[in-house]
């Protein structure tokens, strides 16, 4: 069970990675690319909020599980 | 002999701690209240603090609900979480119901835009932070108290009383705006009677507080006080220490993110849907939804309790897999309940009518033309459709031609209705397995010095940010699906979403799966941190 805990954690890094890029290059850019204001706040939410909130917190559990800092004591 | 005399120990301390949890859910209930009055009122303060038409205050109408919504609420939760760890749990979830209730009333004395200019759209909006603010403080206190109160076996039926206070909230802010309206004219009520339900909150409050005020601080920290074990600096041991910072992200990935994404589905974007895609009349869609809620509330407390019984991780992780699976099948049915293609037109029935009238531009007539082409349809099993298709005719012809507006009503038989209160119910009963144990859950992950920091600052990033950006997603990703059809229509090419309107449930699916695996694999029944 310990292995598969820290094998998962290469999934969370790449899973960081991937919601970075779509939320980056294919929701926030082409809205930043519009310059409406209604597009502006999703946008500015995508890019200042959400994406560090995500590929920060998937990225370090990533880490934690790699680490094996959620391994079970047996 | 008097009643008080014959209780034994037991009933004293029962009927206590029954206390206990009135006292901290109304003042809850309250803050919710005062949080979704404002969401339930946002037409009309568009009117009033917004004027159309203008783009800086078009910009500045958005700010309140994402602002108040997803980036204050953890704030609050970390400002109010500390506090908590360090004075104590009574005290700071008092500050939290002022201040809450003072900007709810001062959102009701700030006269409108036409009267004060740009300052009225800016109070509005530091006054909505502030109740961000509030709410992110509040709920971590308010379970924080109740199971610090509870004996470690019944901790989730206990908490689950909180959990209620959320539905509660909206009901209330319904019923009291309900009956405002009831009250006066529709001009009075778009004139100055939406502001009573934000001065009525005050009263609210003060009583709230009048209760609260009489109440112990939590045992299990007034233990920890007196024997000096409270935390110096809440923020350092909950985030910057590895060994709890890693519980404080399981609970995030592996609960709040998955629970979050289920709640605003079942509570929120299921009223979104009848609403916008399905088009469904505006007092029907809100009368099935809170059919479906008030049948639906009584589990918070049936699944917070059989959570002591057999454990919270199972319940929770079993209400976001049955939604995960499930969601893509109870939106299709609902769509298709009410899809007038599947339903036999009587023809007869069906009246055309066309209305022309210069357009008016605040208020005042202009060149341009409106064309009004409505198209009432009754089927049936008692279906009506009412469809208004509304062109303008630019009195300039060398001016781009504008896209025509379509409104369209579905007026649902009483049969309908109900297959859609139990659609609605089910999502519900998804919402109350994920919902009702997380307080107890949250709680035990953390230990006392620190609970309140660390298990207000996961909640309200799971509820506030994942699960409140779920309608603005969710919409975004069905409009993007409904581009890609006309599209290819255009192009002549093969539709690539056969159902666009299901797209937006990708969202919570995602979410939902994602924090499904975690909870699955890392989240550990004996990773306990209670000290109690």
């Amino acid at each position: 069970m310990n292995a598969i805990k820290r094998f998962a954690g290469i999934l969370w890094l790449l899973a960081g990675a991937v919601a970075g890029y779509y939320l980056l290059v294919e929701q926030a850019l082409p809205k930043f690319g519009t310059g409406k204001p209604e597009d502006l706040i999703p946008a500015g939410i995508y890019t200042f909020i959400l994406c560090p909130l995500i590929v920060g917190s998937l990225a370090t559990f990533g880490i934690y599980a790699l680490k094996g800092e959620y391994d079970s004591e047996s | 002999m008097s009643d008080l005399a014959t209780m034994t120990p037991k009933t004293q301390k029962k009927q206590s701690l029954a206390a206990i949890i009135a006292a901290s859910s109304v003042g809850t209930m309250i803050e919710w209240y005062d949080f979704y009055i404002f969401g339930s009122l946002a037409t009309i303060i568009a009117t009033k603090f917004f004027p159309a038409g203008n783009p800086t205050a078009a910009f500045l109408s958005t700010l309140p609900t994402f602002a108040a919504g997803f980036v204050v609420r953890p704030f609050g939760a970390i400002f109010f979480g500390r506090l908590g760890d360090l004075i104590g749990r009574k005290y700071t979830f008092m500050v939290t119901l002022l201040l809450m209730g003072g900007a709810t009333f001062l959102i009701g004395l700030i006269p409108s835009y036409e009267t004060i200019g740009f300052l009225a759209p800016t109070l509005v909006l530091l006054l909505r932070l502030l109740q961000g603010l509030a709410l992110g403080g509040e709920y971590g206190g308010a379970a924080t108290y109740v199971a610090e109160h509870s004996p470690a076996d019944k901790r989730g039926f206990w908490t689950s009383w909180i959990q209620i206070t959320a539905t509660a909230g909206l009901f209330v802010s319904l019923i009291v705006i309900q009956l405002t309206q009831n009250s006066m004219s529709k001009e009075s009520f778009a004139e100055w009677g939406w502001r009573v339900p934000f001065l009525v909150s005050i009263l609210m409050v003060y009583v709230s507080v009048l209760i609260r005020k009489n109440m112990h601080e939590s045992p299990l920290f007034a233990k920890a006080k007196a024997e000096g074990k409270t935390s110096t600096n809440p923020l350092k041991e909950s985030f910057g220490n590895r060994y709890n910072f890693k519980f404080v992200l399981l609970a995030l990935l592996g609960a709040t993110m998955g629970q979050g994404v289920v709640w605003y589905t079942g509570q929120f974007y299921a009223l979104s849907f009848l609403q916008k895609v399905m088009a469904i009349d505006l007092q029907q869609s809100n009368e099935l939804m809170t059919y479906a809620l008030m049948l639906g509330t009584p589990f918070f407390v049936l699944f917070g309790w059989l959570s002591d019984k057999i454990g919270r991780k199972g319940i929770m992780l079993a209400g976001m897999l049955i939604a995960i699976v499930s969601y893509r099948i109870i939106y299709e049915k609902m769509y298709q309940t009410t899809n007038v293609i599947n339903k036999t037109e009587i023809v007869e029935k069906t009246t055309v009518d066309i209305t022309r009238a210069l357009d008016k531009k605040e208020g005042i007539e202009t060149k341009d033309s409106l064309i009004t082409i409505t198209t009432k349809k009754e089927f049936t099993d008692g279906t009506k459709y009412e469809e208004k298709n509304i062109s303008k005719v630019l009195a300039d012809a060398s001016a781009e031609p504008v896209k025509p507006e379509i409104k369209k009503t579905v007026i649902i038989n009483d049969s309908d209705k109900w297959t859609l209160i139990w659609l609605v119910f089910i999502q519900v009963i998804f919402v109350t397995m994920v919902y009702g144990p997380i307080a107890a859950f949250l709680v035990e992950m953390f230990p006392t010095r620190i609970r309140y920091t660390s298990m207000s600052l996961p909640y309200h990033i799971g509820n506030g940010v994942f699960g409140g950006l779920l309608p603005t997603i969710a919409t975004a990703l069905v409009a993007s699906a409904g581009k890609a059809n006309d599209a290819a229509k255009e192009a002549g090419t093969a539709l690539p979403n056969a159902a666009p309107y299901l797209e937006g449930l990708w969202y919570p699916i995602v979410i939902a799966s994602i924090c499904f695996v975690i909870g699955l694999l890392y989240i550990n029944v004996k990773d306990r941190n209670t000290d109690d």
